[in-house]
Parts: structure tokens; sequence; C-alpha cells
């Protein structure tokens, strides 16, 4: 069986909101496949309803082929990381991965190996009450690989983790898939994914926005770059500025960052409020803007 | 705490594939090990040796004293030869008399009514310890947010749910061996030390204890039932506890008025056993208890029978909802 998801015009209705509207795409073994959208664009919903545990209105998601619902022993196929604090505050860590050991009928010696895989092994013996957010991940990530599987599936595995972690979680995502095994992972951090990701699923209000890989994504946007300005007028470039659609981003004293319109057009403003120019650069366009423009006008609340 | 500090490199490598040894999932295990892996088991523990040693001291005293009653009597037996012949009772009533007093100083019988009290010591409390038991298996998954790898490892939710009840039913009879070894120990050791022999053979000394374990049993799958029906760990815990304190002055409220108002048969009082608090004190009384005037006792089965309904329907609504929840 390869680790090959698909999931097909997947619907999931509540009461007031369409969560997840007719939502089809398929995740490819060997690659690490970022899965974004913004708030409340129904990322969590479709995840767990391809793992089972919230019911379709309508359509399927298989890995493998198989629902994963039929799967015979899930722990071998799938490991997920839904949220970072799935364990009971009174349980050590090691007894959390026993119990899990029990249930999918794993040896106990499997949770010291995953502690140690995720190098948890010295907090083993405390109550997870004591732990900190990455090691709650870490503790995430080791019952997950409890049944050494083909795919993993995470929901915003980076949250709350300090830079250290995040290298940490990149570094060992990238080393499941160059096994030639599948990593879904949804995320709203656009930098991450795209030093984390090959393959982006974009979606907003529950609908799939653009699918392919990072840097296709990024070239189909047609769109110039970020334009890096450093001037000691900043305050009048910006106001001149106003009068064209753009993002604007204050990285610095006397440096702005424009978005959505290219460097003559900065010049040109730059000329108009009579801003004196002493650097003028178009950077290449990144994930995040190819995101903002995507998702533009996509509401976050529904 | 930074997770940085205190934790070893990790290797980014992941174990090989085809590793893992396979096994059968042992989903009993895994509920077992839930409980025995926080302090539930032993506070739980604590409770029922706490309310079984209190009860005990108690019942204990209260068959002591009742012996050195009827020791007290036996040593004064009613003598009709020593009365003035105008005083002495009928032949027929000296009869009654007599027998009376037989029934009262029948210290074998006294000493079997009071093995059965004392060997099922603790049973008030430790019967609603386990009910909020059996809510705690499941509550503590929503409470805890367990409930998404529990069903991530399981999917078929329905094993999840039988396996909570096979597991709470022998955490009951775990917890019910525990208060009865204390019970039977120092209840023997006090009937031996004040040289009275107690009826082994009889049934009515053991039928209560192992009634008390079918009680203990049946209020574990009641409190898994509605743990699974409210899963609001509060209101499960509050429901099944009050089910089970209040039963009974509630019930004789609610047939009182049924019976002034609506059925004026005295027969309906019997049928106040539908109450699971009621069901649970006729299953485990020595005598068959009586409501209402006139009335034949309750058999114990029937309350027996009354509970395992309550028990099934429980559990069955309780599984049809959780394998239609959406767990997030």
């Amino acid at each position: 069986m390869d680790g090959q998801l698909v999931v097909s015009n997947l619907t999931k209705v509540y009461p007031k909101v369409r969560a997840v509207d007719d939502l089809s795409f398929t995740v490819e073994p060997g690659r690490v496949t970022g899965f974004l959208g913004p708030n409340g664009s129904g990322k969590t919903t479709t995840l767990r309803m391809m793992l089972n545990l919230v019911t379709p209105t309508a359509g399927t998601a298989t890995i493998g082929g198989v629902r994963y619902a039929d799967l015979p022993r899930p722990l071998d196929v799938v490991g997920a990381v839904l949220e970072a604090s799935s364990a009971h505050k009174g349980r050590t860590g090691r007894n959390h991965l026993r119990v899990l050991c029990a249930a999918g009928g794993y040896p106990d010696r499997r949770a010291d190996e995953v502690l140690d895989l995720v190098g948890l092994s010295p907090a083993g013996g405390r109550k997870f009450r004591g732990y900190s957010l990455g090691m709650r991940q870490r503790l995430g990530i080791a019952a997950a690989m409890i049944g050494d599987p083909k795919v993993l599936i995470l929901d915003e595995p980076a949250n709350g983790l300090d830079p250290e972690g995040i290298k940490w979680m990149r570094e060992f995502l990238r080393a499941f898939a160059s096994q030639g095994r599948t990593v879904f992972v949804s995320s709203h951090l656009l930098g991450e994914m795209q030093q984390l990701a090959d393959d982006v699923i974009i979606i907003a209000e529950g609908r799939m926005v653009a699918q392919g890989s990072v840097a296709d994504i990024i070239a189909s946007i047609a769109e110039p770059g970020p334009v890096r300005v450093r001037t000691p007028h900043v305050d009048q470039l910006a106001v001149e500025l106003r009068n064209y659609a753009v993002t604007l981003d204050y990285p610095g004293e006397n440096q702005l960052v424009v978005r959505g319109v290219d460097a003559a057009t900065v010049g040109r403003a730059a000329l108009a409020a009579k801003a004196e120019l002493h650097e003028l650069t178009t950077e290449a366009p990144d994930l995040e803007q190819a995101f903002l423009k995507l998702t533009r006008d996509k509401a976050a609340i529904r | 705490m930074s997770s940085s500090a205190t934790l070893a490199p990790a290797p980014v490598e992941p174990a090989a594939p085809g590793s893992v040894p396979q096994r059968r999932p042992r989903l009993v295990r895994a509920e077992l090990r839930k409980i025995f892996t926080t302090s539930t088991w032993w506070l739980t523990g604590m409770f029922i040796l706490i309310s079984t040693g209190l009860t005990l001291l108690g019942n204990i005293l209260s068959a002591n004293q009742s012996l050195r009653a009827a020791e007290q009597m036996r040593a004064n037996p009613p003598d009709f030869a020593n009365l003035p012949p105008g005083q002495r009772p009928s032949a027929s009533d000296q009869q009654a008399i007599l027998e009376d007093f037989a029934r009262r100083t029948d210290i074998p019988t006294i000493v079997a009514e009071h093995a059965a009290n004392v060997f099922t010591s603790g049973q008030f409390l430790g019967l609603m310890l386990i009910v909020i038991l059996g809510v705690l298996v499941v509550t503590n998954e929503f409470t805890h947010q367990t409930a998404t790898p529990t069903f991530l490892a399981t999917p078929r939710r329905t094993q999840v749910i039988v396996a909570k009840l096979i597991a709470a039913m022998v955490l009951a009879a775990l917890y019910w061996l525990l208060s009865t070894v204390v019970s039977v120990g120092f209840g023997v050791l006090n009937f031996s030390l004040a040289g009275y022999e107690i009826p082994f053979g009889s049934m009515q000394v053991w039928r209560p204890v192992a009634m008390n374990l079918l009680a203990y049993v049946i209020w574990a799958v009641l409190g898994v039932g509605f743990g699974v029906l409210l899963r609001n760990q509060l209101g499960a815990t509050i429901t099944a506890a009050g089910l089970y304190l209040i039963g009974l002055p509630s019930a004789l409220i609610v047939f009182g008025l049924i019976h002034a108002y609506l059925i004026q048969n005295d027969a309906v009082w019997n049928f106040i056993v539908a109450v699971p608090g009621v069901a649970s004190m006729v299953m485990v009384a020595v005598e068959p208890p009586t409501f209402g005037p006139d009335q034949t006792g309750v058999p114990w089965w029937v309350g027996a029978l009354v509970l395992i309904a309550y028990g099934v329907v429980a559990g069955v609504i309780g599984t049809l909802i959780t394998r239609r929840r959406d767990i997030s």
C-alpha cells in the first residue's frame, strides 16, 4: 500500500456554515505537502474528516486507496498530530505512549523507542502537566511514530515552537519525506512553509484556491515581488503610495517594503512625494505574497 | 521551562520501515492502563477503604451490641412456674412467648444476619464512587482531549466503548474485592474473638456479598453509560451520583402522588423498583423490602434485572451517539 492521500468532493456542512465545500486534491508520497488557508478556512475540519474523527456530509478521503476507518491497523499506516495537548495532565509522557502501544497492539518498548526518536527520553517519566509546548509537540510526534507509519498528517505543528523547535520539526519532516513517505502538514506560517514544503494546497472558505509546487504557485500569480525601499522620508512616501493598491511593511528605520506594485511605480511615487531614495530593489516574489493575492477578499471569519 | 534546555539532541532519522513488531490490539488493557497511570485508581481505593472502614466499625459495634443483648436475654428465660397462678398466661400464650424468646435468642441466626451486614460494609458510598469512576472512564477522554488519539488508534468506536465497559467492570470487581477482603477479614476476626461461629455454609451470609459484587459491576456500567450520554464531566458525575443518592426519597414522593391521584391500587408501590437507586437497594437487601401497605416484598432479582436493563440501555444509546459524534 502506498501512502498517497486522495480527497474527493469532501464536504462538511454545519448548521450555519459550509466548513468544507466540495474539496478534491491528492497528496503524493516522497514529498512534503503544505496545507494553507486563512484561519477558519476548513483546514482542521478537512484533516479530521480524512482521519474519521469528523463525519463528512459528502465525499470521501482515502489513504493508499482505503478509508481511515477501514484500515486494519491504522497506526501502521498513518501517524497524526492534531492538537498539542492530547494527553492526560496527570499522566507521564511514557505512560501516555504505553496506553497507545496497548491500544494499537505494539510492545511497550516501542514507547521508549519513539521517546528516543523525538529526543524526549529524559522527560519520559515526567507528568504531561509539566511539559512545555515544545515538549508537547514532540510527544505528539512520538505518538504518531508508534506504528512507524507511511504517512504523517500534522495540524499546525509549529504552533508555539521556539526557533530551535521549528528547525528540529522541519528537519524531522524532511527526513521522513526523503524516505519516500508522505507528509501532509497544515500551517499558517508561510515563511516556514516556503522552506519546508515541496507542494502546497491553498484553500479559503472551505474551497480549493490553488494547488501545485511552491515554485509554480509563486510563478502563477505573475506579480512583481516585494520592492524594498531605503529612504529618509518613509512617511511622505507611504502617504503617496496610499494612492495605489499596496501593502506596506516597515522592517526597520528608513526602510519600507512595498507589495502590489513594481519598482518603477514606487520610483514614480517617490518623485511625486519628493522622497530621497537610497535603495530601490525588487525581490523575488514569495509564498506569502502569492497566498495573500490568492486569498484576498476571502473572509477569515465566517 | 524551555524545551531546548532539558532535551538531548534529537535524532532526525525516523526508524527503518518494518521494524515494529505486530500484536493484537489490547483495548481493555489500554483502558485499564489509562486508570492505573493516573491518580484515579489510588484515590478511589483510598475513598473505598475509608468508607468501608467507617461503616465496618459501626456495623461491628452494632452486631456486638445485638449479640450482647441477646446473651443477656438468654440468661433470663421466661419462668412461668415462679408466677402466681392468677398471673400465669394461658397455655397458648405461654407457647407464643417461648417461641418469641427462642427467636430473639437464636444466636446463630443473629450472627448470620449481622455477618451479612458486616461483610458488605461501605456499600452505600462505595457504589457511588464506582458510578463516578465509570463516568470518569469516558469523560476523561473529552476533558483531557485524549479522545483524538484514542479514536485514531481505534477508529471502530464501538470497540472502544465495549473495552471501556469491560475495564470499568474489572475495576469495580477489584474495588469490591478490596472492600470485601477488609470487611470479611475484620468481621471474622471480631466474631471469632467474641467466640461466635459464623455460618459460612449459609446463603444468608454469602448472597448479600455476591449481590454486592453484582451491584458494583452494574453501577460501573451505568457510570460508563452516563459518561457517554453526557460527555460533560461535571454534568455526568452529578447526574449519576444524584440518581444514586436521591433515588428512594424522591421516588417515594412521586409514587405517593401516583398512588393518591392516578392509580389507586396498592400494587403500584411495587413499581418503585423501576427507580435505579431503589432497584440497587432491593438487589442487595438481606430481606426483600416492602413498599406501601400490605405488599409482599420485591425479590432481589427484580432489582438486578432493572439495573441491568438501565445499564444496557445507557450503554447502547451511548455507543450509538459515540459512533456518530464528531471529535473536534
